[in-house]
C-alpha cells in the first residue's frame, strides 16, 4: 500500500486542570465569595515519606544540603489517586519528576523541564528500555529560572466496553501550558507513586510550596444552567463524593472531605453540662459495596461486624472511576456510618467559637475522668446574659 | 475548624479564656448595610464624553484626561472639584492617560506624540512636576494604554500591529505578553494584586505579585461560519463578546513575562442576548479578609447593556447599566451586579468605581456619583451601622449545613425602623463574641433576611432572621446564562475502534473531505483516492479556540507514482485548527512540491498562504522522502506557534523544533478568523487506494417512523412546494416556479450538443429518460439518458451540465420500470438512497433477451460505478423493477430489491447490490395466473423503522388474470386493489412522510393508499394515459404532481386535480416525461443537503 499516512494524533485545549476545588472557587466566586478554607492533601515534603538520600533535606522545600554526587530518586512513598493536580514551585532551571511510578519494578513517566536545553519533554522508562514520547524546543518566553509548576494527572475511560484507558500528563509553568501526553493504558497500566530526581550538585533549594488540594480530584467539566444557583453546578460535579461545606465566619467557604484533624476543645462538667449518648443502628451498615463507574469495591468494618451482625449497603457514583476511588469514598462512608451510630445529645455553656465538623472531647458518662471525642454535627446556640448556651448532636470521632 | 487564634486578636491566653469560657460573655451585633445605593450625584465637571480619560482615589480623586493631545488632571476633594491642571499639550491624540495613586501622592503615565512613555507625580494632586520620560521605548501604534505596578511596574499597551496585540512595557524592555487579540477590543485596563503566594522560601522576592488584565473585546465567534458548494455563505458566525481577563506574573529574577490563559468574566452569545460590555476599568479595595490590603478585592466596572436581542426596536426590553465584578484573583469573577441607568446616567462612558474613605465614587469624563460605602467595600458609612447588642432581647442560633439566625431587638424608642433599618436594603449582621476586658471575636457573618417591627404592647420589637453566606450559592444567586468551566480537554487518536480493533472504523476522525480508511493499516489514518485532498476533523473537542495539536505523517512521493508537478499531482499533509467545515480553515501543511511548510487560511473554499517556512535539513530528510514526520501547531488568541519534528522517536513521538510564529490579523467580516472550531489532518497525495468505505460526512437522516417522527418531520399538509422539473424524452428540461397550479415555467434544458451525448450511439430502444435530484446537494439533479448521464448544478437558478461519461456496457441499454420517485413507464429509471450519501442504482437491460440483466450502482457519487449479474431475464416488455430499502448505515448494507414480472421472479441484496439472492417467498394466489408486476418498498411502517434485509415492509405488485391487481405484501396478505385492471405498465410512489402513503397510477387512474396498502381508494382522471409519472413529496402525503398528457397536481390525493399548462405543449415526438419535485426545497432546510 502507498499513500498518505497519518500514524498518530494528539491535541490538548489550553484550559486548565478543573479539581473539586477549583469548582468550589468558581462557583463560589460567582456568587461574590472570594475567601476560602480548603485543606491539603499534601502540603510539604514530609520526611517521613520520602526517600533518604545524602545531603538531601525534606521539610517546607526538597533541597541539597550539601554535595550530592549522582542523580538520585526521591521518592514519596504513598500512592496517589488516579486522578490529581500537584503545584509546586521549582527553583532551578532544570528539573526532573517522575509520575505514575512503579517503584519496585523502576517503570514510570519521566517529565522534564530544562532552561538550559530549552527543552520540555516526556518519555517512559521501564526495565525494558525507554520510550521518548515528546520533546519540544522552548521559545524564549517560556525559559525560566524558576516557576510555580502544576501539573495534571488524569486518566479517562472512553466508554465501559471501550478498551481505551487514556492517561493524561498535562504541564503548566506559571500559568503557561508547555506540554500534554495523552497515551493509551488499555492492557499496561501504571502504578501510581511519584518523585522528583534529585539532580547531582551543590547545595540548593530545588523545590518548595508543594502542595496537592483535599479536594484533587479532576472533574471534565462543569456548568450552570441559565436560572441554576451556584450549588446546582457544585453538586453536578461532586455528586456523591464525601464533601461537607459551609461558610465560617468571616464569610468564606470552608469545603473538604472530611479526614483526620485535631480535638479543639475539651468539656468539662460542670452544672449546666449535660449529655445523652445515643447509639442509633438504624442508619448502621457494617459492609458497603461502592459501584463506580467502572469499578467497584467493597469496604467492612471487622469490628462493627462482630458487634452488629453483617449489614450490607451499596452505592452508586459515576463519579468513580477507579477501585481505589471507590475504596476511599467506602472508606469513608464506613466510618461515616460507624459515627451515625454513635452519636452525642449534649448541651452546655460557652462552645460560641465552635463550628460544625469541630473534633471535641465530651465527658464519658461511664467515667469520672475520661473523654470521649466527638464530631460537632450541629449546634444551637442561645445568647442568655453573659452565657451561651449549647446545645447539638456530636458523632463520635473514629478517625483515630 | 473553630475560629483560630491567628483568625483573633487575642493573645494565646485570652484565646484560651474565651474558648473555655462558659459564662461572663459579652455579646456584640452590629448591622451594616451591604450594597451601595449611588444616590447622590456630585457637582461634576463635564467633558466632551468622547475624551479618553481615567481615574484613582487616594485622599480624593484624581482625574486625567487626553484632549487632542492636551493631557490634564482634576481633582475633586469629596466636595468640589478644583480647577484643571494641564500636564503636557504633547500628548499622543486619543490614548487616555493612567492616574495611579501612589504612597507618596499621584503619578500620571501618558503617552506623547513621541511615542514615548512619560509619567508626571504630584503630592498634593495640586502641583505637578513637569514630567520625565519613563521608559526608553518607543510604543508607536499604541491605541490603549494602563499600569500595574506592585513593586514591578509595567505600562501595557494595546498596539495596532499584529492584528491586535498588548504589550508590557518596562522602562527599558518591551516584552510580549502573547495575548494577540484578532477581534475588536473597545477597552482595557490592568491593576496589580496579591495573588497565591509562588514560593514561601523567601529565595525569590514578588512571588505573589500578579498583574490583571481586563478587555472589552469580541471573542472567538460559535462556529457556524460555513459556506455552500458554490462557496456562498449559508451561515454566519455567531458573535460572541463581554469580558475576559488574563493573569500576569511580571518579568522577576529569571523569569521572563508569563500570562495565563484567557479566563470569561462575563461572555454572551450575541445571537440571543442583546448585550454588550463595551468598557473595562478597574480599582481595588481591601476586605474583611485582608484589611490593609488595598489591592485585596479586585472590582471591575463596565458600561453596557443587558436584554432580548429580538426586542432590540422596543427599548422597553433592554436596558442600560454600569455592570460591576469583583475577584480576588483575576481567575474567578462574580455574576455581574447592576447600577442601572435611572441611578445614574453613565451614557455608556467608561467608568469606574473609587472607594474613598466611607465613600464610594463612580466617576465618569463628565460626571460623578457618590454613594455611601457599605459593607461589600469593606469601607461602611457610620450612617449605615448600626450596633444593635444593648437593644437585643433574644439571640439565638441553629447552625448545621447552615447558621441561621433569629435576633428580637427593643424598638421602644421606634428609632431602630427609623434608621436605615427602615429604609429598602441588604442588611449584613457581624456577630462577635468576647470577655469582659478582652477584645470580641467574630464569629459569623449573616444577612438579614426577614426584618419585622413588632408591636406586643407593651413591647416595641424589631425581629430580625438572617442566614450565613450559604445562601448566597443556594438561592440567592441565580444564573443568567449558561456558565461552564471546563477541565483541560486532551486526547490521542491512534486511529483504532474503540474496543481496540484495527477495523473499519474511523475512531476520533469525522472525515469531512475526501476519504479515509483505518482498515488497511494498523493503527494508521490512510488517505484513500488519488490525489484527492482529505479532512478530517478530531472529535475529541468541535468548539476549540485555544490548545495544541500534533500529528506525525508520510507522503509518498509523487514522481513515483505519476505526479510531474503540483497541479496534476498536489502532494501535502499537516494540521487545521479552527475548522468550521472543509471550506473554512485555517491549515498548517508539509507541501512536498515546494518543499516548505505553509500556514494557509482556507475561507469559503479559497487558500491564501500566509507563511512559506523553509524547515530544518532534518524536517526535510523525513517529510520529502516517505520517512514519517511531525507537525505541531501551538494556537493562542491571535498567534500560532508552529512546530516541526527534527527527529521521530515512534508513531506518536517526536522531537519539535519551533518552526515560526505568526499573528492572525483581525478580520474585516466578522471575525472569520477568530472562530471556535475544529483540530484535525488535511491530506493530499497518492493513493493506490480507493475509496471503499463509507466516511460519509454527515449523518443520515432518520427516516419517517410511521408516527410522523424522523428527520423529515411531521407530515405538513399546508406544504405547497414552489419548484418542480419537467424533464421529457427529447432531453428538454422545463422548471416550473412559483404558485404551482400556475407556475412560471424556464426552460433549463441543457445545450443541444450536451443533450445529444444523452442518447449518443443509441438508436433502440426509444428515449427514455429519468431525472432524479441528489437529496444530499444543494440544486443537484441527475439526468439519465439511454447511453450517458448527466450531473445539473444549481437546478434552482442557471444550471451548469456535467458530462458524466458513464454510458452502458457493450449490448445493453439502460431501462427498467417502477420504482421510487415515480417514473414509470418502460425503460429508464434510477434510483437513489437518501440515508447514504452518493449511492444511486439503475438497471441495465440487455438487448438479447437470453442474456441477464445487470444492477450497476455507484457509491461515491459517480465516481466509479460497479455492475452485478442479476441472472434474470429480461421480460414482458423488459418490466423489471428496482426498488431500495431506505434504512442503511453505509452503501454496503443498503437493500436491493429487483422483480422480473414475467417471470414472477423477485431478488434481493443485503450489500448495496454487490451480491443478490432469490427471494423465495411463496405468493397466495387468489385467482391464480399470477404474474409479477412490480415491486416497491414500504419502509418505515411494515419495516418498523428497521433496516429492510430481505422481505420486509415490501409491497409486491402483481397482476393476475382476470386483468386485476393485486396488492401483495411481503408478508403474503393479498389485497384486490378495486377497479384496478391489470394493465401495464404502472407507476408507484412511497417517498412521503410516514410511507403509508402508496400511490399507483395506471390509465386515467390514480390510486392511493393512506394506510400502507391495506385500503385504497381510486380516482379518475381523462388525462392520465400509458406515459405517465407521478411524484410525491416527502412532507405533504396529500400533494402530487404527475405527468400524462398534462401536467397535473392535487393537492387532496387526488379528489382534485388541476392542470398546468406547459409552454407549447408536448412537441413532436417528445413523450415519457418525467416529472420531478426538487426534494431539495425541502431538504435544504435543515436536512441532509450540505
Amino acid at each position: 500500500m502507498t499513500t498518505v499516512e497519518f500514524s498518530g494524533f494528539e491535541m490538548a485545549d489550553a484550559n486548565e486542570a478543573v479539581t473539586i476545588e477549583e469548582i468550589f472557587k468558581k462557583w463560589a466566586a460567582f456568587a461574590s465569595i472570594h475567601a476560602f478554607n480548603f485543606d491539603d492533601t499534601m502540603t510539604n515534603f514530609d520526611a517521613t515519606k520520602w526517600t533518604t538520600i545524602s545531603n538531601v533535606s525534606y521539610g517546607s522545600t526538597l533541597a541539597r544540603t550539601g554535595s550530592v554526587g549522582a542523580n538520585t530518586a526521591a521518592w514519596y512513598s504513598l500512592r496517589m489517586p488516579h486522578s490529581y493536580q500537584l503545584e509546586f514551585t521549582a527553583h532551578q532551571p532544570k528539573w526532573t519528576i517522575r509520575l505514575r511510578a512503579n517503584v519496585i519494578s523502576g517503570s514510570y513517566y519521566e517529565l522534564t523541564y530544562s532552561k538550559p536545553d530549552a527543552l520540555v519533554s516526556i518519555k517512559y522508562v521501564s526495565g525494558s528500555g525507554t520510550d521518548r514520547f515528546n520533546e519540544f524546543e522552548l521559545f524564549a518566553d517560556q525559559q525560566v529560572d524558576w516557576g510555580r509548576v502544576k501539573i495534571m494527572v488524569h486518566d479517562q475511560w472512553g466508554t465501559a466496553d471501550d478498551g481505551q484507558l487514556l492517561q493524561y500528563i498535562s504541564l503548566w509553568v506559571n500559568d503557561e501550558l508547555l506540554l500534554s501526553n495523552c497515551v493509551n493504558l488499555a492492557g499496561s497500566g501504571t502504578d501510581l507513586y511519584f518523585g522528583f530526581l534529585v539532580y547531582a550538585g551543590s547545595a540548593g533549594t530545588l523545590f518548595s510550596d508543594l502542595r496537592v488540594a483535599n479536594l484533587v480530584d479532576i472533574q471534565p467539566t462543569s456548568s450552570l444552567d441559565p436560572a441554576g444557583s451556584p450549588l446546582s453546578a457544585i453538586q453536578l460535579a461532586v455528586q456523591d463524593r464525601y464533601v461537607r461545606w459551609w461558610m465560617r465566619w468571616d464569610g468564606s467557604l470552608r469545603a473538604w472531605t472530611p479526614t483526620i484533624r485535631s480535638n479543639t476543645l475539651t468539656v468539662n462538667r460542670h452544672k449546666q453540662f449535660s449529655l445523652s449518648p445515643v447509639t442509633d443502628i438504624r442508619q448502621l451498615f457494617t459492609h458497603i459495596r461502592v459501584l463506580g463507574a467502572f469499578a467497584w469495591v467493597q469496604v467492612k468494618d471487622d469490628s462493627l461486624i462482630q458487634w452488629y451482625g453483617h449489614r450490607f449497603a451499596e452505592i452508586q457514583n459515576s463519579a468513580m472511576w477507579f477501585a481505589d476511588d471507590c475504596y476511599r469514598v467506602g472508606q469513608q462512608l464506613l466510618i461515616r456510618s460507624k459515627e451515625q451510630a454513635f452519636q452525642c445529645q449534649f448541651s452546655s455553656l460557652g462552645m460560641a467559637l465552635c463550628e460544625v465538623e469541630d473534633r471535641i472531647q465530651l465527658p464519658d458518662i461511664s467515667s469520672t475522668s475520661a473523654y470521649i471525642d466527638y464530631v460537632v454535627d450541629n449546634m444551637s446556640l442561645e445568647f442568655n446574659i453573659d452565657a451561651f448556651h449549647t446545645s447539638g448532636t456530636a458523632r463520635q470521632y473514629f478517625y483515630g | 475548624m473553630p475560629v483560630k487564634q491567628s483568625e483573633t486578636s487575642l493573645t494565646t491566653d485570652e484565646y484560651g479564656k474565651l474558648l473555655a469560657a462558659t459564662t461572663g460573655f459579652q455579646n456584640q451585633v452590629i448591622i451594616y448595610r451591604q450594597n451601595p445605593n449611588f444616590d447622590t450625584e456630585m457637582p461634576a465637571v463635564a467633558h466632551t464624553i468622547t475624551i479618553p480619560f481615567s481615574a484613582d482615589a487616594g485622599a480624593g480623586v484624581l482625574r486625567a484626561y487626553n484632549s487632542s493631545g492636551s493631557v490634564s488632571v482634576e481633582y475633586f476633594n469629596g466636595s468640589t472639584w478644583a480647577s484643571a491642571i494641564l500636564l503636557t499639550s504633547s500628548g499622543k491624540s486619543g490614548i487616555a492617560p493612567k492616574v495611579v495613586a501612589v504612597a507618596t501622592g499621584w503619578d500620571v503615565y501618558l503617552i506623547k506624540s513621541d511615542n514615548k512613555i512619560y509619567v508626571y507625580h504630584s503630592t498634593d494632586a495640586a502641583s505637578w512636576d513637569g514630567g520625565t520620560q519613563w521608559s526608553t521605548v518607543t510604543v508607536a501604534g499604541a491605541t490603549f494604554m494602563s499600569f500595574a505596578d506592585g513593586g514591578i511596574p509595567l505600562v501595557y499597551v494595546f498596539l495596532s500591529d499584529s492584528g491586535g496585540h498588548i504589550a508590557a512595557i518596562s522602562p527599558t524592555v518591551s516584552y510580549d505578553t502573547g495575548i494577540y487579540w484578532a477581534n475588536g477590543v473597545t477597552d482595557f485596563d490592568a491593576i496589580d494584586f496579591q495573588g497565591s503566594d509562588d514560593d514561601t522560601t523567601g529565595i525569590h522576592s514578588y512571588t505573589k505579585l500578579r498583574h490583571c488584565i481586563v478587555m472589552a473585546c469580541q471573542t472567538p465567534a460559535l462556529s457556524t461560519y460555513t459556506t455552500d458548494l458554490s462557496g456562498s455563505p449559508i451561515a454566519a458566525p455567531v458573535l460572541t463578546g463581554g469580558l475576559v481577563s488574563f493573569v500576569i506574573h511580571p518579568p522577576n529574577e529569571g523569569r521572563p513575562i508569563q500570562v495565563s490563559r484567557t479566563y470569561p468574566v462575563d461572555v454572551y452569545d450575541r445571537g440571543l442576548t442583546f448585550q454588550n460590555r463595551a468598557t473595562s476599568r478597574l480599582s481595588s479595595t481591601s476586605s474583611v479578609f485582608n484589611p490593609t490590603n488595598n489591592r485585596d478585592t479586585i472590582w471591575l466596572t463596565s458600561a453596557g447593556s443587558d436584554g432580548d436581542v429580538i426586542n432590540i426596536n422596543d427599548q422597553a426590553y433592554y436596558y442600560d447599566a454600569v455592570f460591576y465584578y469583583s475577584s480576588r484573583d483575576g481567575v474567578h469573577w462574580s455574576q455581574n451586579k447592576i447600577i442601572p441607568n435611572s441611578q445614574i446616567d453613565f451614557n455608556h462612558l467608561p467608568t469606574v468605581l473609587l472607594k474613598v474613605g466611607t465613600f464610594l465614587y463612580m466617576v465618569c469624563v463628565s460626571r460623578i456619583w457618590r454613594s455611601k460605602g457599605c459593607y461589600e467595600f469593606y469601607n461602611p458609612h457610620a450612617d449605615l451601622t448600626l450596633d444593635i447588642s444593648r437593644r437585643i432581647q433574644s439571640y439565638s442560633s441553629s447552625i448545621a449545613d447552615a447558621r441561621q439566625s433569629n435576633i428580637v431587638l427593643d424598638n421602644t424608642d421606634n428609632k431602630l425602623w427609623q434608621s436605615f433599618l427602615g429604609q429598602p436594603g441588604v442588611f449584613t449582621v457581624i456577630a462577635k463574641i468576647g470577655l469582659e476586658g478582652h477584645a470580641k471575636v467574630q464569629v459569623s457573618t449573616e444577612e438579614v433576611d426577614s426584618i419585622q417591627p413588632h408591636q406586643e404592647r407593651p413591647q416595641e420589637q424589631v425581629r430580625i432572621t438572617c442566614r450565613d453566606r450559604t445562601s448566597w450559592i443556594t438561592d440567592r444567586i441565580q444564573s443568567a446564562q449558561a456558565e461552564y468551566w471546563d477541565s483541560q480537554v486532551a486526547g490521542l487518536d491512534q486511529f483504532r475502534n474503540v474496543n481496540g480493533a484495527n477495523d473499519t472504523g474511523l475512531a476520533h476522525s469525522d472525515v469531512v473531505k475526501g476519504s479515509f480508511t483505518t482498515s488497511i493499516k494498523p493503527f494508521t489514518l490512510s488517505l484513500q483516492d488519488n490525489y484527492q485532498e482529505g479532512i478530517s476533523f478530531n472529535t475529541f473537542k468541535s468548539n476549540i479556540v485555544d490548545g495544541r495539536e500534533m500529528t506525525i505523517f508520510t507522503l509518498p512521493n509523487p514522481t513515483g507514482h505519476g505526479g510531474s508537478s503540483a497541479s496534476d499531482s498536489p502532494t501535502y499533509a499537516g494540521l487545521v485548527f479552527r475548522a468550521q467545515d472543509k471550506d473554512n480553515m485555517w491549515i498548517v501543511r508539509y507541501n512536498w512540491w515546494t518543499n516548505v511548510i505553509e500556514l494557509l487560511e482556507r475561507r469559503a473554499g479559497v487558500d491564501t498562504i500566509k507563511v512559506s517556512h523553509a524547515p530544518t535539513t532534518e524536517f526535510l530528510a523525513s517529510a520529502h522522502n516517505v520517512l514519517p514526520a511531525g507537525l505541531m501547531v501551538d494556537v493562542r488568541g491571535g498567534r500560532v506557534r508552529v512546530y516541526e519534528s527534527t527527529s521521530y522517536f515512534g508513531p506518536y513521538s517526536a522531537h519539535y523544533k519551533p518552526s515560526f510564529a505568526y499573528y492572525i490579523a483581525k478580520g474585516t467580516d466578522p471575525a472569520p478568523t477568530f472562530l471556535q472550531g475544529y483540530f484535525g489532518e488535511i491530506a493530499c497525495g497518492f493513493s493506490d487506494q480507493v475509496s471503499t468505505d463509507s466516511t460519509t460526512p454527515v449523518d443520515p437522516p432518520v427516516p419517517p417512523d410511521g408516527t410522523g417522527g424522523g428527520d423529515y418531520g411531521t407530515p405538513d399538509t399546508g406544504f405547497h412546494p414552489t419548484r418542480y422539473y419537467l424533464y421529457s424524452s427529447s432531453g428538454r428540461v422545463l422548471r416550473g416556479a412559483g404558485s404551482v397550479g400556475s407556475p412560471a415555467y424556464t426552460d433549463i434544458s441543457p445545450s443541444p450538443t450536451v443533450k445529444a451525448t444523452l442518447a449518443s450511439g443509441l438508436t433502440s430502444p426509444e428515449f427514455c429518460p429519468d431525472m432524479i435530484f441528489n437529496p444530499f446537494h444543494l440544486h443537484e439533479a441527475i439526468l439519465l439518458g439511454p447511453h450517458n448521464m448527466l450531473r445539473g448544478t444549481n437546478m434552482d437558478a442557471t444550471p451548469s451540465y456535467t458530462n458524466l461519461g458513464i454510458h452502458p456496457p457493450s449490448g445493453y441499454y439502460w431501462g427498467g420500470n417502477t420504482g421510487i420517485g415515480g417514473f414509470a413507464g418502460r425503460q429508464g429509471q434510477i434510483v437513489f438512497n437518501i440515508n447514504v450519501e452518493g449511492y444511486f442504482g439503475w438497471l441495465e437491460i440487455p438487448y438479447n433477451p437470453s442474456d441477464y440483466c445487470q444492477y450497476a450502482y455507484t457509491h461515491d457519487n459517480f465516481a466509479t460505478v460497479q455492475r452485478t449479474n442479476l441472472g434474470l431475464y429480461p421480460s414482458y416488455g423488459s418490466l423489471i423493477t428496482v426498488t431500495l430499502g431506505q434504512h442503511a448505515s453505509a452503501w454496503t448494507n443498503i437493500p436491493v430489491f429487483v422483480s422480473a414480472s414475467g417471470y414472477n421472479q423477485r431478488k434481493f441484496s443485503t450489500d448495496g447490490g454487490q451480491t443478490f439472492a432469490y427471494n423465495t417467498t411463496s405468493h397466495a394466489d387468489p385467482d391464480g395466473d399470477l404474474r409479477q408486476g412490480g415491486l416497491t418498498n414500504l419502509p418505515y411502517t411494515l419495516g418498523h423503522g428497521v433496516a429492510n434485509t430481505s422481505n420486509t415492509g415490501l409491497l409486491d405488485f402483481l397482476g393476475v388474470s382476470p386483468r386485476y391487481y393485486y396488492f401483495i405484501d411481503i408478508d403474503n396478505d393479498a389485497v384486490i386493489i378495486p377497479g384496478m385492471a391489470c394493465d401495464s405498465p404502472y407507476s408507484i410512489n412511497t417517498l412521503t412522510v410516514d410511507g403509508n402513503y402508496v400511490v399507483l397510477m395506471d390509465p386515467y387512474k390514480f390510486i392511493v393508499s393512506s394506510d400502507g396498502g391495506a385500503n385504497w381508494g381510486v380516482s379518475n382522471h381523462p388525462n392520465f394515459r400509458n406515459e405517465w409519472a407521478v411524484c410525491g413529496w416527502p412532507t405533504n402525503p396529500n400533494f402530487f404532481i404527475a405527468w400524462g398528457n398534462t401536467v397535473s397536481v392535487t393537492f387532496d390525493q387526488g379528489v382534485t386535480w388541476t392542470n398546468i399548462d406547459i409552454p407549447g405543449g408536448l412537441a413532436g415526438g417528445e413523450f415519457y416525461v418525467k416529472c420531478q419535485a426538487d426534494l431539495t426545497e425541502h431538504y435544504d432546510v435543515g436536512g441532509p443537503v450540505h
